[in-house]
């Protein structure tokens, strides 16, 4: 049995997808502690901190995925005990680091973070924390990949089952599994709702990051196809 | 030699993508439609909107009668199945995809800037993003029912220009880019709604953006008849 495991660093076309995304994270990152780092009415809150350890969070969960392995290729059979290990090691512990933390910083944080005042007439904040509470609850379950954005765990249960089948059961789950992802462009729209409706110049600059790095992440792929066909 | 061209009426496979699709559209326009009644917001040129859903709903029950595929029984010559193809490719996208130049793209810019003055600029960048966006989709052939624009297949079929289907993914993922404009005119239309508590195209905005992301499972029958 051969099993040539990859990582990221081996060449430009492999690293950018995950180096994208990791760019889009910290970018939206920072910008939450700015926002965080900035006192509301010349006083300290607690809520700046969450904002602050959100911020935190998030650079540390997109920087651990570098330490896992990005792809690997089998000359022979794998067997059962293998197939366990590939699938912890390249779809399972991969979704579950980059998701688990974020029900918290995104999702609890901005829940916390938008009802911080009763005085706030708008929750938008509040909205887009429940929106993503949900999403990385959700994408926590079906494993959504933090590069690709596919669902993991349609690959998983397709692997254990076995069947021949199994390309077109898994683009079946795959594409239910997928609808989730409306979540996450729920808590988006509610972000740059409260940026631009409540003049918030640092989040709605978060949120434009966090949105146009999602929705240009299809790009970062291009070289990678570039690159098999020079090979 | 016979050809069976498949129509929503008559294919599972195409009837519940075109339900989705059309479904989001039709309750959509309903709510756009619903602005023309609107007297708390005083609009002015509203029926714009209401002329606009109305033709929205009219290309949606016209596609109903367009064939989406067809299936063959026995061989037939290439040049009437790549003829079979482009139809199929070209003719749901071109009657989907160009009246929304109009009943999205410009009825929400001469809407949007009739009322700039009392209710801000948001309605004139939603009629911006989407006359960009359907203008687009027209031109890359997207598909109604799956969202994946099909200049890319067209071309492969008629030019042969991608020798590498590589080369293929790549032209698509370029291209696909265009459906940005469309979620960012649902989110400037969700700003408006947001900001002048405007309920029926708040909800409008919602079903917009729901509906693109729930397209994608009319695509489930297609793979359970491969899997059959």
């Amino acid at each position: 049995m051969t099993i040539i495991i990859h990582y990221w660093f081996e060449s430009f076309a492999s690293f950018l997808p995950l180096g994208f995304y990791a760019g889009i994270m910290i970018g939206f990152s920072i910008f939450l502690i700015k926002a965080g780092l900035e006192k509301e009415d010349g006083k300290e809150s607690i809520y700046n901190l969450l904002l602050i350890a959100a911020g935190a969070i998030n650079i540390v969960s997109v920087v651990i995925i570098f330490l896992f392995p990005s792809n690997y290729i089998s000359y022979s059979t794998i067997t059962p005990a293998e197939r366990l290990i590939i699938n912890w090691l390249f779809y399972i512990l991969p979704s579950l680091v980059s998701n688990i933390p974020r029900i918290f910083s995104f999702g609890v944080i901005f829940i916390a973070y938008g009802y911080r005042s009763k005085e706030l007439r708008h929750k938008y904040l509040a909205y887009a924390g429940l929106s993503w509470l949900v999403y990385f609850i959700l994408a926590s379950i079906v494993l959504i990949n933090p590069v690709g954005f596919y669902t993991s765990l349609s690959r998983v249960l397709v692997d254990i089952h076995g069947s021949m089948d199994g390309i077109y059961v898994s683009f079946i789950l795959d594409t239910i599994f997928g609808t989730v992802s409306i979540f996450n462009l729920l808590g988006t729209v509610f972000l740059l709702i409260h940026g631009f409706l409540q003049n918030d110049r640092l989040l709605k600059i978060a949120g434009l990051i966090y949105f146009f790095g999602n929705a240009l992440f299809g790009l970062s792929i291009i070289p990678y196809y570039l690159e098999r066909i020079l090979v | 030699m016979a050809v069976e061209l498949l129509f929503p009426f008559n294919s599972i496979i195409f009837f519940i993508p075109y339900v989705l699709y059309g479904g989001y559209i039709t309750i959509f326009s309903i709510f756009v439609g619903l602005t023309s009644e609107d007297r708390t917001h005083e609009y002015q040129k509203s029926m714009i909107l209401k002329y606009a859903s109305i033709i929205n709903i009219l290309v949606v029950i016209s596609l109903l009668f367009v064939p989406f595929g067809f299936r063959t029984s026995g061989s037939i010559p290439s040049d009437v199945r790549t003829l079979l193809y482009l139809l199929t490719f070209i003719l749901p996208s071109i009657l989907a995809f160009v009246p929304r130049i109009f009943t999205f793209g410009f009825a929400f810019l001469i809407f949007g800037n009739k009322n700039r003055d009392d209710f801000g600029k948001y309605l004139t960048y939603t009629g911006i993003f989407w006359l960009i966006y359907s203008v687009w989709a027209s031109f890359s052939l997207l598909s109604p029912i799956s969202n994946i624009p099909q200049l890319a297949f067209v071309l492969d079929y008629s030019f042969n220009i991608f020798p590498e289907y590589e080369l293929l993914i790549v032209f698509l993922q370029l291209l696909s880019m265009g459906s940005i404009f469309g979620v960012l005119g649902g989110i400037a239309l969700l700003m408006h709604s947001f900001k002048h508590n405007d309920r029926n195209l708040k909800i409008a905005g919602f079903i917009y953006l729901v509906g693109i992301a729930i397209l994608s499972l009319g695509v489930i029958p297609q793979y359970i008849d491969l899997l059959l």
